[in-house]
């Protein structure tokens, strides 16, 4: 049966729509434009010296190196001022935390000058415990004023497992203790009682009450400047720039969203194995976004998520918030002020009892890197559905999806004896989609992060003992495409000088790739984790090899969710998913390819069989005519491979509850005899059609004088159907092993695969505009869904040439 | 500026030369104090001529032809941008790297920053729009060879002599690379493999530019010494060409002193050794700034400063804490990180060229730059947008007819229809109230900067003086200190202003750093090994600089450990105790790093129950070298008006127009008083003293800005 998309759970409470409890406000006085600009500045530098602040004070491999953080103004009400540069999926949350802190503190024990809060709660904010916020309430003339806040993961809060992500957790009372908003500093004292008690409940307490202290520190920081700055201007202008601030900014967002289409966006992402119990093992989870933009807002709808899992493998609601801001800012709003002025444009539909808003007391121990990631992945998706659309955003911005992050806790003791434990940050090595006119970068960081930096070998081996093998890109991690995904990070090591590592991993995306390629682009490899066993590495050493070639060892690959222990013979391989190919490979530019070739990115074979490119033996250059042949021949044998939607079983029309299908067939558009879905439909045929709107390379909406508007092929040509249905059930589909679109695309159930690859061609041509992975039972997304009015509001262009360039 | 009128014949002159991107600048001392200044255009990309121009015109001041200066020149310093120039121009060589095999991407990768690093904090919410800094090198030209060691330096993987020599081959043969890097992972610990290296590749390969990373930067992390050293290939052919034939030009020219080479550590090396350390030359321009305002510092016993040093393009932030120049570990040059130690110089974009514009009805200042070329509105090259300097031709604060002593005529007018169009109309108010906003918030931005820095350093404003020079700040001081609570505001010597970084130059001592890194807890059950190589760098350092003829009595030397908490990554530099290295010197080493760590970053942030690790053991050789001496002068009369040259209105906020004097700031002399509204106008820059304040020349003609009421305030 097929798994319903964007459905809610009828046994659920109804999904209720999560808003920020505040609108902008209007500046209490006028502002000239010159001290506008002054204040403006001034506010961002303290912003930053709240960051600076921090690191100078923990001087901890999460702040100093990793930027694991967050720092925050807000108005009194909570409504963001400033949001630091750091980790989006901290940073979206805090006016949840604060707002929270309010909430319940306001009437006991009180909110007062010289008062901070702590808190670690996934149901105020956090998405998972070891995130710790700290903010501080600022005071002028009596009146709460402002908040200041940090918020910063922790090595250690307790819980089950070191580090804190719990697997074997079914829920929150096996995971790092709660801490609910608690005052931790009052009259600007740190609390010895909540300190005592926070350190108690931690592994590291050193490092946490060094943490702690450094939040403390920033926030003071704040506060010293944002008080010098009220003592310079005065409470009323102060508070009026903060909010032209934000006014700005909503401007700006606003101008941004009507220049975008508006209509609904629909991605999905889903997650593998729901904790360390043998029955979470099959689990799989799925993240379902649907976005509409408005014109004026954007309402993210994850109804159709799945219900939380008994695991370890949900997060906190600020999980959702934070996964939806790092799926959107960096690709839409990187130019805009992040604050509440693009937070009041925002609307998240959720259903409570789901694995991104889970009911009090599921495990959420994992909630970033499952949860978060993965509704990030499912937001980016809908909002670059959305941006396909859009001639310059679907260009060039490397933001976008992202993808797994190798969560690991490594551990054991060092050559003296003494416990060692760690996060490999290399997993941050993460690589970039390629765009229209951009192949996405190698090794970039992750989407959401601005800023992120993993650590040297040479610092690494530094701090525990083990020894690389290797550390550089991963050749074949990328997904190919008209412009192919960049590589992301591959590593080796094993233990040295040291009989053991404990390795636990807390990941997903080992049995599938998370990040699709858009526009008829192939998805990059999954997340790959390897041990090979008591290999002859230290022998290669001794007669003076750096066996760096993986093929050399015989590997076994890991779950992504699964313990190890390795001895000084074993060796771990960490392969990072690489970006995603964006259009159809058959139309890179041959010189290009070739150029791949001679770097080394692809192989001659890869040319021919991926890209069509038919190298001259002699000059090592395309020919042209091989190639041209070749390339027709490859489309030719899709659409001799392929098959009509309808000709799928397991995709029988109508099956499960795919809602643009129903839509249609209200319409009494499907039903129609000799019009059956998954097949071509003959409307429109022979009329004239003129293009309106080009998404990716191939597709078009077109629109023919009497108005309506079409999906179109501009290859060839070819009308799938109305623009109200989705071209994909008109197109003709292949389905695949995930293997067969990427040799490492699935690396664990290879012999019971759930997840496939589904290509869609022109039935016209045989180009290949769209691709997914999906389980067979997953209905095929109607990913753009216009509005009409927005539609007829565009021009077209003169017949055949029109805003696009069409190939 | 004082020519000289009697010339004894064995008058002893001691030079400082500079040569930045616009302007070749010239500063000749003498033993009495005496300091003649010259500046010429630079002629990229053959820097010597504008140099010796500069020289010959600061010979003619002296009446004296270039070989006869020279000849009776004992000191000899020369700060480049000829490094600097090829980087920004990407001229620089084609370079080959050999590595460990299986690390061969490690500088492509740039720890997965290349998005965001060197870029300002602003920069990172936009990073999907930008852009990874140019590669120095590609792929091809990166060949990876077995070998390989670990923390200890123990040799885990032998040297692949063959796949050494192969690659040298191919990469020297067929790559046709003018310069090799050689980096293996934990040669900082243990250098052998690369000193190996580098010695087969020498036999075969005589004449081939080799650098090895443990001698660039012995630091433990091998993206940040990747980068330095390759860096340094990429820089050294060129600046090797140009320093040869400098030397041999000033030979011609009758120079007999060594000529020296200024580097970003704040110390000069003599130019023969200069081309092997050539990425030090980089920023060491800047570098001249903030030691000419050390030594300015320590006359003026003022142990706590910042420097500011505004020019077309940028402004440029350093400190100095207890009379001594702060370095940074970790600088961007076009982005690319370098190691070695450099004088901690922060760069924002403000400066005269910085672009004001509108939009939203929201006024905003930089970072955008017109540059030097087309320049502000006012040049009459071709800008059209309007600048910081446009506003303020515009006010009146800078003399169209007398910018940079009149070398340069400027258009009022066009800044003013500017202005007028681009700023004034959009935001509804007048030309001047635009104007006076720009002021302010270039002024504002730039006082923003320097609190950030400060503040993130973990200082306190309130404890520094603020040293502000460079061609383009002396209209702007008094208005970044009135945003700043500092001690107080100065102009070091006047009339030098615009030379700062030449007078430094020629002010500088041999410095060579020399460095051992380490990966040990501190301190060791055995201090041995630790002293013993404590010893070893000593005695290599005094080695060099007695071959560079340095007497023993003019070298110093100073150890000191770089030390951090264990699992903390801010490492904290700290001098040794006198005397040998005993249980007793590393306990007290062990206080001063804890007493120090606090100082800066706060009580209790060091995590003391962790441990301590040593990261490097640096010792310090200086070599005094001869130079002139600033002399102080005798005080005169606060009595000023003698100076006075004329009156300009002057627009000075909210729509005051006032009839300001203005004086010719280079006759004006120490003790002198000058009240404001008055603009002081020299040769090289315009200082604005604003309504309420006043400005003093003290014994050596710095120029102090103080508020009025202040100044006549007792002394408490």
């Amino acid at each position: 049966m097929m798994k319903p998309f964007g459905q809610p759970h009828p046994d659920l409470p109804p999904p209720a729509v999560l808003r920020t409890p505040y609108a902008l406000r209007q500046p209490p006085v006028a502002v000239d434009p010159v001290t506008y600009e002054i204040l403006r500045h001034r506010i961002v530098y303290v912003g930053l010296t709240i960051g600076e602040t921090l690191k100078k004070v923990s001087g901890t491999i999460v702040t100093t190196e990793a930027n694991d953080m967050s720092t925050y103004i807000t108005l009194d009400d909570g409504a963001p001022v400033f949001l630091g540069p750091y980790v989006v999926l901290h940073s979206g949350i805090a006016d949840l935390i604060i707002g929270n802190v309010i909430r319940l503190n306001a009437e006991d024990p009180g909110i007062r000058d010289g008062d901070m809060f702590f808190t670690n709660d996934p149901w105020l904010g956090p998405a998972h415990q070891p995130d710790c916020a700290i903010v501080a309430p600022i005071f002028v003339d009596d009146r709460l004023f402002l908040w200041a806040g940090v918020t910063l993961h922790q090595l250690d809060m307790g819980g089950l497992s070191p580090g804190g992500l719990c697997p074997a957790a079914r829920d929150a009372y096996a995971e790092p203790t709660l801490y609910p908003a608690v005052k931790i500093v009052e009259n600007g004292r740190l609390r010895a009682d909540i300190d005592r008690l926070l350190r108690r409940n931690s592994r590291l307490p050193e490092i946490l009450a060094l943490d702690i202290r450094s939040m403390i520190a920033g926030n003071n920081a704040a506060r010293r400047d944002l008080l010098r700055l009220v003592e310079q201007y005065g409470p009323a202008v102060v508070q009026s720039v903060m909010i032209m601030m934000q006014q700005d900014a909503s401007r700006r967002f606003q101008a941004r969203l009507a220049e975008l289409p508006r209509g609904r966006f629909r991605s999905r992402d889903w997650y593998e194995i729901g904790g360390s119990a043998p029955e979470l093992q099959d689990e799989v989870y799925e993240v379902d976004c649907t976005l509409t933009n408005t014109g004026e807002r954007l309402i993210f709808d994850f109804s159709g998520t799945s219900k939380q899992s008994s695991g370890f493998a949900n997060c906190g609601v600020g999980g959702l918030r934070g996964g939806v801001l790092a799926g959107l800012l960096e690709q839409i709003a990187y130019d805009i002020a992040w604050n509440a002025g693009i937070l009041v444009h925002l609307e998240i539909v959720s259903q409570a009892g789901t694995t991104n808003n889970p009911n009090f007391p599921a495990a959420v121990s994992d909630g970033i890197t499952e949860g978060a990631i993965a509704t990030g992945i499912a937001a980016g998706g809908a909002v670059g559905n959305m941006i396909l659309a859009h001639d310059e955003l679907r260009a060039t911005t490397i933001g976008g999806a992202g993808s797994a992050f190798l969560g690991n806790t490594m551990g054991g003791l060092d050559r003296d004896g003494k416990f060692w434990g760690t996060l490999l940050m290399d997993a941050i090595g993460m690589a970039a989609s390629g765009k229209e006119r951009r192949d996405g970068p190698d090794v970039c960081g992750s989407g959401g992060i601005p800023y992120t930096q993993y650590a040297n070998v040479e610092t690494n081996e530094l701090h525990y003992p083990f020894l690389y093998l290797f550390r550089r890109r991963g050749a074949q991690s990328f997904g190919h495409g008209y412009r192919r995904g960049g590589c992301a990070l591959e590593y080796a090591l094993k233990p040295h000088k040291t009989p053991f590592i404990y390795l636990l991993l807390w990941c997903h995306g080992a049995e599938f790739p998370n990040t699709g390629g858009m526009a008829g682009g192939l998805p990059p490899s999954a997340a790959v984790f390897r041990l090979a066993r008591g290999t002859d590495v230290r022998a290669r050493f001794d007669k003076g090899e750096c066996p760096s070639e993986p093929e050399i060892f015989a590997w076994e690959a890991l779950a992504a969710k699964s313990e190890s222990y390795l001895g000084e013979d074993d060796i771990i391989y960490f392969g990072i998913p690489g970006g995603a190919g964006y259009g159809d490979p058959l139309r890179r530019e041959p010189e290009l390819v070739v150029a791949d070739v001679a770097a080394g990115v692809i192989r001659a074979e890869q040319a021919r069989q991926i890209y069509g490119v038919v190298l001259n033996a002699r000059s090592g250059g395309a020919d042209p005519d091989a190639s041209a042949a070749c390339r027709h021949e490859w489309r030719q044998r899709r659409l001799a491979g392929a098959r009509w939607v309808s000709e799928w079983p397991q995709l029988r029309p109508g099956a499960g509850n795919n809602p643009p299908l129903a839509e249609a067939s209200q319409g009494g558009f499907a039903t129609q005899p000799g019009n059956p879905l998954g097949s071509p439909s003959p409307e429109g045929e022979g009329s004239a059609v003129r293009p309106l709107l080009r998404l990716g390379l191939d597709l078009a909406v077109a629109r023919d004088d009497r108005g309506r508007c079409f999906w179109q092929c501009l290859g060839c040509g070819h009308l799938y159907c109305r623009v109200e249905e989705n071209p994909k059930l008109r197109a003709k589909l292949a389905i695949e092993h995930l293997r067969d679109a990427h040799p490492l695309a699935q690396m664990t159930r290879t012999e019971a695969p759930r997840f496939f690859f589904r290509r869609f061609f022109c039935p016209g041509c045989g180009a290949q505009w769209a691709s997914e992975v999906a389980r067979a039972s997953d209905p095929i997304l109607f990913n753009w869904e216009f509005e009409r009015q927005w539609l007829a509001s565009l021009p077209v262009g003169p017949a055949g040439s029109a805003g696009y360039t069409a190939r | 500026m004082m020519a000289a009128r009697r010339l004894p014949a064995e008058t002893a002159y001691y030079i400082g030369t500079d040569v930045g991107g616009t302007f070749t600048d010239c500063v000749v001392l003498d033993d009495d104090g005496r300091v003649v200044i010259s500046k010429a255009p630079s002629t990229p990309p053959q820097f010597g001529e504008g140099l010796f121009r500069a020289l010959a015109q600061a010979a003619a001041q002296l009446h004296l032809t270039l070989p006869q200066l020279l000849a009776r020149t004992r000191g000899f310093a020369h700060g480049c941008t000829v490094a600097t120039n090829a980087l920004i121009n990407q001229r620089g060589a084609r370079v080959g790297l050999i590595t460990t095999k299986g690390f061969e991407d490690t500088l492509l990768l740039m720890r997965g920053s290349a998005f965001c690093q060197g870029l300002p904090v602003e920069a990172w919410y936009h990073k999907t729009q930008n852009q990874r800094p140019f590669q120095l090198l590609a792929p091809p030209r990166v060949i990876g060879i077995a070998e390989r060691s670990d923390r200890d330096g123990e040799e885990v993987v032998a040297l692949d002599e063959a796949a050494l020599l192969a690659a040298a081959r191919v990469l020297l043969e067929e790559e046709h690379c003018e310069a090799l890097s050689l980096v293996f992972l934990w040669a900082c610990v243990n250098p052998v493999h690369e000193q190996r290296a580098r010695e087969l590749i020498l036999a075969r390969y005589p004449a081939a530019c080799v650098t090895i990373s443990s001698e660039v930067v012995a630091l433990i992390g091998e993206y940040e010494r990747t980068s330095t050293t390759v860096l340094n290939s990429y820089l050294r052919p060129e600046v090797e060409r140009y320093l040869n034939a400098l030397t041999g030009e000033l030979n011609r020219h009758e120079l007999r002193a060594p000529c020296y080479v200024m580097q970003a550590n704040g110390g000069v090396v003599p130019a023969a050794r200069a081309a092997a350390q050539a990425v030090t030359t980089l920023q060491s321009g800047p570098a001249g700034g903030v030691l000419a305002a050390k030594i300015i510092g320590r006359l003026l016993r003022s142990t706590k400063i910042i420097t500011g040093d505004m020019g077309g393009t940028s402004f440029d932030i350093s400190l100095i804490v207890d009379g001594e120049i702060r370095y940074n570990t970790r600088s961007y040059h076009q982005r690319h990180v370098v190691a070695t130690p450099m004088v901690d110089v922060e760069s924002i974009g403000a400066g005269g060229g910085s672009i004001a514009s509108v939009r939203d009805g929201r006024i905003s200042v930089g970072p955008q730059s017109a540059g030097a070329d087309p320049g502000p509105v006012c040049y009459g090259r071709g800008g059209t947008q309007p600048t910081v300097t446009d506003a303020n031709v515009v006010l009146g604060y800078l003399n169209p007819e007398f910018f940079l002593g009149g070398a340069l005529r400027l258009d009022r007018a066009a800044a003013e229809q500017a202005i007028a169009s681009q700023i004034a109309r959009p935001l509804g108010c007048s030309v001047h109230e635009a104007a006076a906003g720009i002021f302010r918030i270039v002024n504002a931005h730039m006082a923003d900067a320097i609190r950030y820095h400060v503040l993130a350093r973990g200082y306190d404003l309130r404890d520094f003086d603020l040293y502000l020079f460079g061609g383009a700040t002396g209209v702007h001081a008094a208005g970044i200190g009135a945003e700043l609570e500092v001690r107080s505001i100065v102009v070091p010597l006047a009339g030098l202003a615009t030379v700062l970084s030449a007078f430094g130059i020629a002010n500088s001592d041999v410095l060579r750093v020399l460095v051992a890194a380490h990966a040990t807890a501190f301190p060791p059950a055995d201090l041995s090994a630790t002293a013993q190589t404590y010893e070893r760098l000593e005695a290599e350092g005094r080695a060099e600089l007695a071959a560079e003829g340095f007497a023993a009595n003019r070298v110093s030397v100073e150890r000191w450990a770089n030390l951090r908490y264990h699992l903390q990554l801010t490492e904290v530099e700290v001098p040794l105790p006198a005397g040998p290295l005993a249980p007793r010197t590393a306990a007290e080493l062990v206080r001063r790093f804890d007493t120090r760590y606090a100082e800066l970053y706060g009580a209790g942030a060091g995590f003391k129950d962790a441990g301590r690790d040593l990261i490097s053991q640096l010792v310090k050789v200086r070599g005094r070298t001869p130079k002139g001496r600033l002399e102080a002068v005798p005080l005169d009369s606060p009595h000023s008006a003698y100076a006075r040259k004329g009156v300009r209105p002057l627009h000075l906020g909210a729509g005051t127009v006032v009839d300001t004097p203005l004086y010719d700031g280079d006759a004006l002399r120490a003790g002198n008083v000058v009240a404001g509204p008055a603009v002081l106008e020299m040769q090289g820059t315009t200082v604005l003293v604003p309504p309420g304040y006043q400005a003093e020349y003290d014994a050596y003609r710095n120029i102090r800005l103080e508020p009025a009421a202040a100044a006549a305030a007792p002394e408490s």
